[in-house]
């Protein structure tokens, strides 16, 4: 509900020069520049936009408790991926 | 958004309040007055080359850190406000593991990018994990410049 009032509440235009983020932004930086490359590939390139290619949405999120030093890489890769009949994988 | 709303219940359609002119106001409607004093860290040698050509770029406030090499840790986190982390590999492992402690002690923010692509990548991730609050694994080097600017480095 807060994300949503905040997303919502920054209307269609923003200017960026007064944002405050910080480091645990990382996820929104990261997906602006996601959603912008995908914009300029399907323009220029006409390259299909991530989300479409049914494999896409086989991605799954998962929580998981890892010991402090295991890559999540490795030891999650498993859980990213839906399986028809396989519960999610949660705390 | 609890001020505008008063007693109404929080309700799906809530975060509409938040839009108005009313609530608005709390906004911060101003640029950050200063640039982060921020220290960009190449852990290892692969690192550490990619760190290089960012320190060709024009920041506002950053300072560029080369291992394996000397690390006066007092003295580069001295007036730090932010310290990003870089690896390729987990050679850096016990220089992430200072870096990460000191920061935590002077309540520096941190943050950790490992550049995917190598067959260490997975190893630099496990060695990182503990000491940056957060951690990015990525194929695309722009990124770290990315989250640099929007940091204000």
């Amino acid at each position: 509900m807060q994300d949503a009032s905040l997303q919502e509440s920054m209307g269609p235009i923003v200017d960026r020069s007064k944002e405050r983020l910080v480091s645990a932004d990382s996820g929104i930086i990261k997906a602006r520049r996601k959603l912008l490359k995908a914009a300029l590939d399907l323009r220029d390139n006409g390259i299909a936009p991530p989300g479409v290619d049914v494999a896409h949405h086989r991605v799954r999120s998962a929580a998981i408790v890892l010991p402090k030093d295991a890559s999540f890489l490795e030891s999650c890769k498993d859980d990213l991926t839906a399986i028809p009949g396989v519960r999610q994988t949660s705390v | 958004m609890t001020a505008f709303l008063g007693s109404r219940p929080t309700l799906l359609n809530s975060c509409a309040y938040a839009a108005t002119v009313a609530e608005a106001r709390y906004r911060i409607d101003a640029k950050p007055p200063a640039p982060r004093s921020s220290r960009i860290v190449g852990l290892d040698e692969g690192a550490s080359s990619v760190v290089r050509e960012l320190a060709g770029q024009p920041w506002r406030n950053a300072r560029f850190v080369y291992l394996p090499g000397t690390l006066q840790l007092t003295e580069e986190l001295s007036d730090a406000d932010f310290v990003l982390m870089i690896a390729t590999a987990n050679d850096g492992a016990a220089a992430a593991s200072a870096i990460g402690d000191a920061c935590a002690r002077r309540g520096i923010m941190t943050a950790g990018i490992v550049l995917n692509g190598s067959a260490a990548t997975d190893a630099a991730v496990a060695a990182l994990r503990p000491h940056a609050r957060v951690l990015l694994v990525t194929d695309d080097r722009q990124d770290i410049a990315e989250i640099m600017s929007a940091v204000g480095a």
